[in-house]
């Protein structure tokens, strides 16, 4: 039997305690362990983008960390991105916009849009590419993601000024 | 047909409307079901061994170790599977006539391309199944590889089917018109050899399934991602030897397609042969790498085009000759790609005198499928190619050769010389409005003149093309009239719940294409309620859902066959409705109206009844319905386009059911100093008719041109001389993102189909002609240099390559 590690971490607020093997991919360990499936693997080699999650409100690629990296660490998924049942500004943007087709680059994307507009709240459209340019999207051509993000990022800004905050992501 | 901007929207509430997706809500929060997400009580993992030589012999396969590693449950190789089962499905045998070689989904005494799975490990995870990997120990006899296709033909060659003496598996002629003649009339006949390279759109969901036999009841049930579950159904149940009832196949979310995904059916068969052994369910998920290796590729076809022209532009009469790359094997629907163009044989044009010579070759590649634009866009880009190049060799404009060559607004619908049936268009107008969209087409010949004068390398280039849409199965025929078929359809199923809520099901396998959402508009629509009052069933299960002979999600094909179905179906139960309603309100039929989930009497909408009765009525008091009128509110339809004919005995059919046309016009700035360019300006003009959902009928134009701009600039398998594939992660095989992608303007234009219930057409795949586009616009930048175009892949090194050796034939300065 393989040594097993204990692992501690909270994921979308929730605090989850599970023993994992060394080699455990955090992408298998959220996708199988936690049973969370909305974070996907499109490639388990770093360069697609789909299986992006935020580890302490940072972009990480879950296919190229292990489980036992984030030991006493928050996590956030796509799960955990929508405030109960009211969807977050990204999200209603990316369904306004028709932002997704098969939809699964969307949880990934998601992330991304949450991480760069937290850092960048009023992004330019290039800065937007840019920000987004570690995904693949094979069905959109981008062209709608990129305004779903202009959209929510206008949004976004709009409520952080009417409420003098600045949006908790 | 003239052009009209009216749209269905005059007649309609929902249909032509940009409805948000009902797809949405769940993908967004991470609650999409794809087949990975799936986990079954007592399920195993499958991993599969993959062969690192191109052709070689099995020596020997030694289990023993992987076998007796802890968590390992069974083991598998090519031998044994081949011994349970029977080879896989060939298209020769729906003509009944045996395939020209025997097919197992995994290796049989030989391998024949790299990642050929050679033996496969169920084990309690992944990671214990991977590990056992590493333990099989296979000897192999490697043999010499072919993987050029004209290399491949040569007497002496290696074969990959010794069987059959040749790699050419299969080979046919057709001639239309009288190319002779046209070939004798013309002034000049222009010929090149052109290449169509080999990519694939990789949806970013790779291929999987689990499979989940029950031995009580002898049930197989497959959950996958596959496109075409309902077309495969028979073949799988024949490979796996078991009768259809007991095998039923399920799709839940996919993770997108574009034809690839159509070969899933050879891994299905593993698993469900496993499953089968084991009596639990086993999950294979291909990792990426396996997919860009082995899955399946789209197909490379090697031309030779030869183009009969008078001196004034008008062309005569195309003569081709055609090899395609078809990789280690030759699987359904191979070789029906190879003689695919004829959906789309003249284009846009009126050329009827056509010799089509065409050839299936299998090499040592990795086999290949369907992909986005299948068969056309290798048409596409010869044909489009040719324009240009005899343009300007008969010094015509681009354009002007085109508009020479167009099929006329006032000849439509027009027989080509195939007999296909395209439905409608005006190809002038469609140019004339993409050319608009850039800026005007005079005002970028002036700046190109104006930069050449500066030393820039500006190009323009054009394309049009169809966009052919729901396929007509009668196409098999041309590969074995043996094969009767002429289904293009898709089946459809309403049902009104006693609440007086509507389901729908149907046969298709949408793979992002939206069909919920745009199922529930054409219902809403017909049953006279909103969208959101319309539950869509989210993919497909053979068990319950409705399909017939081509059901499936390929070819475009929603718009031209899917919206018959509902229709049929609604329209069953509207006629039910009203002769329910009609009794009981003592009205008559024709006066009655169905609206906001009422029917009523016209103009007195007081005396009505809402539908959640009539639902009551005809499902609790049958006795109370009127004569003739059957119980319950449920109807389905099997739609078959009503112009999908068979194929004569001089190889003549309807080939597709619906005939978009789409132009594309593009300018690009090249730096000859690197190969790469910067797109200034790009438009593309759709004519698909009505469409149904406009921000979803942009969305398939947004992605089409990613694909084919991505497989035009970067995306590419190479293969050395060994056959070892040279790109097979995504850091090597390049998928266009966002930073890749320029501004695009579109435009629609409206001829609506005569032929199909709204008058939609397919739209899907009509970016096809990209790489043409591109071809074209980079010769019209180095005209200066005397560059010809004669591949599809531009990549910065083979623009280099092809600006160096133009340089190479100028005297040195
Ligand atoms: S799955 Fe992690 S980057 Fe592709
Ligand atoms: S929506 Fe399909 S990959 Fe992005």
């Amino acid at each position: 039997m393989a040594k097993r590690y204990p692992v501690r971490v909270k994921v979308n607020g929730v605090e989850y305690e599970r023993s994992v093997e060394g080699r455990r991919l955090l992408s298998d360990f959220l996708r199988e362990d936690l049973e969370l499936t909305g974070t996907h693997v499109g490639c388990e080699h770093g360069a697609c983008g789909a299986c992006t999650a935020l580890l302490n409100g940072q972009s990480i690629l879950s296919c190229l960390a292990l489980a036992v990296q984030v030991d006493g660490a928050e996590i956030l998924t796509v799960e955990g991105v929508a405030d109960e049942a009211k969807l977050h500004p990204i999200q209603e943007a990316f369904w306004e916009n028709h932002a997704l087709q098969c939809g699964f680059c969307t949880p990934g994307m998601i992330l991304s849009a949450l991480a760069l507009l937290k850092e960048n709240p009023r992004p330019t459209e290039e800065e937007i590419r840019v920000g987004i340019s570690g995904h693949i999207c094979r069905c959109t051509g981008y062209v709608n993601i990129v305004k779903a993000i202009q959209t929510a990022a206008e949004k976004m800004a709009e409520t952080s000024q009417t409420k003098g905050t600045v949006q908790n992501v | 047909m003239a052009i009209s901007e009216v749209d269905v929207r005059a007649h309609a509430k929902w249909i032509g409307t940009p409805v948000k997706r009902k797809e949405d809500p769940r993908l967004i929060t991470g609650q999409g079901c794809y087949v990975d997400d799936v986990k079954l009580p007592g399920m195993f993992h499958c991993a599969l061994l993959r062969s690192p030589h191109a052709h070689a012999r099995i020596k020997r396969v030694d289990l023993s170790k992987a076998k007796a590693y802890p968590g390992v449950a069974l083991t598998l190789t090519g031998e044994e599977l081949a011994q349970a089962t029977n080879s896989l499905p060939s298209v020769f045998s729906l003509g009944n006539k045996p395939a020209p070689f025997a097919d197992y989904p995994m290796a049989v005494g030989k391998v024949r391309y790299v990642g050929e799975p050679v033996a496969a490990v169920v084990a309690a995870d992944r990671y214990i199944a991977e590990d056992a990997l590493d333990l099989i120990e296979v000897e192999y006899d490697p043999l010499p590889a072919v993987t050029d296709v004209e290399e491949a033909i040569k007497p002496g060659a290696p074969l990959l089917f010794e069987e059959m003496g040749t790699n050419v598996t299969w080979h046919g002629t057709y001639s239309y018109g009288d190319p002779d003649k046209a070939f004798a009339e013309a002034d000049r006949i222009i010929k090149r050899r052109l290449y169509f390279h080999r990519y694939s759109s990789t949806p970013l969901e790779t291929f999987g399934g689990i499979a989940h036999f029950e031995r009580a009841t002898g049930m197989l049930t497959i959950r996958s991602n596959h496109q075409i579950p309902a077309m495969i159904h028979p073949f799988m149940a024949y490979c796996l030897r078991i009768p259809g009832n007991k095998l039923r196949m399920v799709i839940g979310d996919i993770g997108g397609g574009f034809g690839i995904k159509c070969a899933v059916y050879a891994n299905l068969m593993i698993i469900g042969h496993l499953s089968m052994r084991l009596g639990r369910p086993v999950k294979w998920i291909e990792d990426r790498r396996e997919h860009l290796l082995a899955s399946a590729h789209g197909t490379e076809r090697t031309g030779y085009v030869e183009v009969a022209v008078k001196n004034d532009g008008t062309i005569l009469g195309v003569k081709m000759k055609t090899y395609d790359n078809d990789g280690g094997y030759m699987r359904f629907p191979e070789p029906v790609g190879v003689i695919l163009w004829s959906h789309v044989v003249q284009s846009c044009y009126r050329f009827r005198n056509i010799l089509m010579d065409c050839h299936a070759v299998v090499t040592n590649k990795c086999p290949v499928t369907p992909n986005r634009g299948y068969g056309r866009m290798q048409h596409q880009f010869f044909l489009e190619r040719m324009m240009n190049i005899i343009g300007r060799e008969l010094k015509i404009d681009p354009v002007e050769i085109r508009l020479k060559n167009f099929i006329r607004p006032d000849e439509f619908p027009y027989e080509a010389t195939n007999g296909s049936l395209y439905d409608s268009g005006d190809y002038p107008a469609t140019l004339q409005k993409a050319l608009e969209l850039i800026g005007g087409y005079e005002h970028w010949r002036e700046e190109q003149k104006k930069s050449r004068a500066e030393g820039r390398y500006l190009g323009i280039g054009v394309v049009t093309i169809m966009d052919s849409g729901a396929s007509n199965l009668g196409e098999m025929s041309m590969i074995d009239p043996d094969i009767r078929s002429s289904t293009a359809g898709e089946a459809a199923a309403i049902r009104i719940d006693a609440t007086g809520s509507v389901t729908v099901a149907l046969g298709t396998v949408p793979q992002g294409q939206s069909h919920e959402t745009v199922s529930a508009q054409i219902v809403a629509d017909e049953l006279g309620l909103s969208p959101d009052e319309v539950t869509v069933l989210t993919g497909f299960d053979s068990a319950t859902h409705p399909y017939c002979g081509s059901s499936g999600t390929y070819a475009s094909r929603y718009a031209g066959t899917a919206t018959g179905a509902l229709k049929g179906a609604a329209q069953k139960l509207r006629d039910r409705i009203f002769k329910i309603a009609a009794h009981f309100l003592e009205a008559r039929f024709e006066d009655l109206e169905l609206s906001g989930g009422r029917v009523f009497v016209r103009g007195v909408p007081q005396k009505g009844m809402a539908l959640r009765d009539i639902a009551a009525i005809s499902l609790y008091n049958p006795a109370a319905l009127p004569a003739g009128v059957e119980p319950g509110l449920e109807a389905s339809c099997n739609y078959n386009y009503p112009k999908a004919n068979q194929m004569d005995e001089k190889f003549r059919a309807n080939y597709a059911s619906t005939y978009a046309n789409v132009a594309h016009a593009i300018v690009v700035e090249l730096d000859v100093e690197t190969g790469q360019f910067k797109i200034l300006k790009y438009s593309v003009v759709h004519d698909a008719g009505n469409l149904i959902n406009p921000k979803v009928a942009d969305g398939q134009i947004h992605g089409g041109f990613a694909h084919s701009l991505g497989a035009t600039l970067y995306e590419e398998f190479v293969y050395n001389e060994d056959g070892q594939l040279l790109t097979s992660t995504f850091m090597d095989y390049l998928c266009p993102k966002a930073t890749e992608i320029p501004q695009m303007e579109i435009g629609h234009l409206c001829s609506p189909s005569p032929f199909t219930p709204y008058g939609t057409k397919g739209m899907g795949e009509g970016s096809g002609p990209i790489p043409a586009l591109i071809g074209n616009a980079v010769e019209d930048a180095l005209t200066p240099l005397g560059v010809e175009v004669l591949g599809s892949n531009l990549s910065p090194q083979n623009i280099m390559a092809m600006i160096w050796k133009a340089k190479g034939r100028e005297p040195a300065k």
